[in-house]
């Protein structure tokens, strides 16, 4: 459905997608993840065609992407990041005006916009402007306005950004909803929880390049910490930290808080090994806990930073 | 039809403000109206009082000239009780009293004030009294000045002499009101429409040229041709709405006094001025989505503009310098489309060229400044 071939964009001196590739396939809830400033929304606007970029190749439904080509335009949706409604308008309004630039006739119009309300659940709201709504509410006014023209491929922009954990959850449901039925969509987020549980792949992006693509489970395998656990002893020894270095999959161990906390290179029988380890050696443990890798250490380890810097 | 019925569904939510400005409008122009009507001053016939300390040929002769149209009763000066002549002119019982004074002879030799009087000053009746002893003053003085010798009689004769005025045919008096009125409205209504369509419009399109609202619109297959033609449409139809409810509104609030009034050049004149708005608004449009900077610059350059081409005062009051300036302005060429109520289409044609230039002009500018804007981003 899309394909991003070694996409360059400058923007003078400053490389804002660097050799960039993607793919997304249909039906599909693509993940772009990545710090302020690492390219997300740029791709995302070469891809809709709002900007024009250098080299490499970018294709939709199969075409090339021009400006121009209404076909392709008339199947793709945008949620933007920033709000983007009418203040003077009511909710439905709004969703109207923008249905009405994909949809001319008015039958059909009235029918899918009523559908986008029912969607977002703002039937209660519908004669509402957008400076009675709440922050979340308005959140959903502007994804209704993106969908509701029923678009096979959607552009999501960090929706979830300012939105109360009710919203949130409503509108992760929306989308899962969205993709039952069909449609792609292209997800940039700051959140990796909600990537996690939405996202059927991942591209992770820094500095305008693709530094890992793939599930989440693909991803973790492409780093080297699988499963990490921490534990404490009521004693203290001083060749501890060497002995648990000496344990079966052990990539390294550190301190934390008093405690000791191994990096395990697989998640299989760590634990086990751990326990056996701890009755030979007739050790008494004060805690113990385990914790498998999340998307947040894959972002740590291959880009040295943490998603939200 | 999305963008075209977007707007004017924006126009629509701005239906009280609009009625507000509509109804400030009129109220002026109502008010003006009837500022403007002639005013009919027929002359009465005075009851006044006379005490006469003087007795001489010109007070004797100031009586008979008052009583040629008034009813001059002469009073005995040894029960003359001025309070009581004064509560009789606050009862309205007469309209005023005149003393004249043992010395008015030598008084009027030397030009001194001759006489005294009272009356209410708040009515027309007084300035009546005084226009009369002033008359018969200034024509006995003029003879005296003349001839050395003092003729009352043929003074009162020469003043109730009458003259037969004819108007010159090319002059019709309320054909001139008419147009003088209309002048001053259509003046006013040009100043509206500019203060109304920039603010208006502006603030209307402004959202409609937010980036976050305009990067949806390029998203979606409206291509931006038939956004822009859309755009121009909608705002030549509230544009030419404005221009009717101007001219119809006049033509209703004077309805029967139009006679002698170009109103063809003058709907011609606001049919330009609102395009030529339309251009300015383009061209703030193109520099910024700011409301408040529009709601600024539509004030800043209405007044200014209104007020150095003449719209708001007459240009003839102001400095050489700015009627030099106001040449250089649309809106003074705008007034001189209707510049005279007998002015002719090929007159008006070069006023009428230079707003239209004028427009072009700044169309050309919002094009340069939107095609830059563009570029940058």
């Amino acid at each position: 459905m899309i394909m991003m071939d070694g996409v360059v964009k400058r923007y003078n001196d400053l490389i804002a997608l660097d050799h960039f590739s993607f793919t997304a396939r249909d039906g599909e809830i693509v993940g772009l993840l990545g710090p302020n400033g690492c390219g997300k929304t740029t791709a995302i606007n070469c891809m809709l065609s709002l900007l024009t970029f250098d080299s490499g190749e970018i294709e939709i439904f199969g075409e090339k992407v021009d400006s121009n080509n209404n076909t392709v335009k008339r199947r793709i949706g945008i949620v933007p990041q920033e709000l983007a409604i009418f203040d003077k308008l009511n909710v439905y309004e709004n969703i109207d005006f923008y249905c009405g630039l994909y949809v001319s006739d008015n039958k059909e119009r009235k029918k899918l916009v009523e559908e986008a309300i029912d969607f977002v659940d703002l039937e209660k709201y519908r004669k509402f402007t957008p400076g009675k709504l709440s922050g979340g509410l308005k959140r959903r006014l502007n994804i209704a306005c993106g969908i509701a023209h029923k678009p096979e491929l959607l552009f999501m922009d960090e929706p979830t950004v300012a939105v109360d954990a009710q919203s949130r959850h409503f509108i992760l449901e929306g989308i899962k909803k969205m993709k039952a039925k069909g449609t792609t969509v292209i997800y940039t987020t700051h959140y990796l929880e909600e990537a996690e549980q939405l996202c059927d792949r991942m591209v992770i992006m820094d500095q305008g390049r693709s530094i890992a693509q793939g599930t989440v489970s693909q991803l973790q395998k492409s780093i080297s910490t699988q499963e990490r656990v921490e534990v404490g002893f009521l004693t203290e020894d001083q060749d501890m930290k060497k002995r648990l270095e000496e344990l079966p999959h052990v990539v390294k161990v550190s301190s934390k808080n008093g405690n000791y906390l191994i990096h395990f290179e697989t998640q299989e029988n760590n634990l086990p090994n751990l326990i056996k380890f701890i009755e030979s050696n007739d050790l008494t443990y004060t805690e113990l806990t385990s914790e498998r890798s999340t998307l947040s250490d894959i972002f740590l380890e291959l880009t040295g930073k943490e998603l939200r810097d | 039809m999305t963008v075209f019925k977007g707007i004017l569904l924006h126009f629509w939510k701005y239906k009280i403000l609009i009625l507000i400005l509509l109804a400030a409008f009129f109220g002026f122009a109502i008010m003006f109206s009837q500022g403007n009507s002639s005013d009919n001053y027929n002359s009465e016939s005075l009851r006044l009082k006379v005490i006469d300390h003087s007795q001489s040929d010109i007070s004797r002769g100031l009586i008979e000239y008052l009583n040629v149209n008034n009813e001059a009763e002469i009073i005995n000066e040894e029960k003359t009780d001025i309070e009581a002549l004064e509560e009789e002119i606050f009862l309205s019982a007469i309209d005023g009293f005149i003393i004249i004074p043992p010395d008015a002879q030598p008084r009027f030799m030397d030009g001194d004030p001759v006489v005294e009087t009272t009356s209410d000053r708040r009515t027309s009746k007084h300035l009546q009294l005084q226009t009369a002893i002033q008359q018969y003053f200034m024509f006995l003085k003029a003879d005296f000045d003349t001839t050395g010798t003092l003729h009352p009689n043929e003074t009162i004769e020469l003043l109730s002499e009458s003259i037969d005025v004819k108007i010159h045919e090319s002059v019709d008096v309320e054909a001139q009101s008419n147009f003088d009125y209309m002048k001053n409205y259509t003046n006013f209504a040009g100043y509206w429409i500019m203060l109304f369509l920039l603010i208006i419009v502006g603030n209307v399109m402004s959202e409609f040229n937010s980036p976050e609202l305009k990067q949806r619109i390029n998203v979606s297959p409206m291509k931006t041709g038939t956004f822009m033609y859309q755009m121009i449409i909608s705002q030549i139809v509230v544009g030419l709405v404005v221009v009717a409810f101007m001219f119809f509104g006049a033509v209703a609030l004077r309805s029967g006094e139009l006679s002698g009034v170009p109103l063809g050049k003058m709907l011609a004149a606001l049919i330009l001025i609102t395009a030529f708005t339309l251009s300015i608004h383009y061209v703030i449009g193109a520099l910024t989505t700011n409301k408040f900077i529009i709601n600024g610059l539509a004030n800043f350059i209405a007044i200014g503009m209104a007020f150095l081409s003449g719209v708001m005062m007459p240009l003839e009051v102001m400095g050489e310098t700015a009627q030099n300036i106001a040449q250089y302005l649309p809106l003074y060429h705008f007034t001189q489309i209707y510049a005279e109520a007998d002015i002719t289409w090929s007159e008006s044609a070069f006023p009428m060229l230079v707003v239209a230039l004028y427009t072009i002009a700044f169309l050309i500018i919002g094009m340069i400044v939107e095609n830059k804007r563009k570029i940058s981003s």
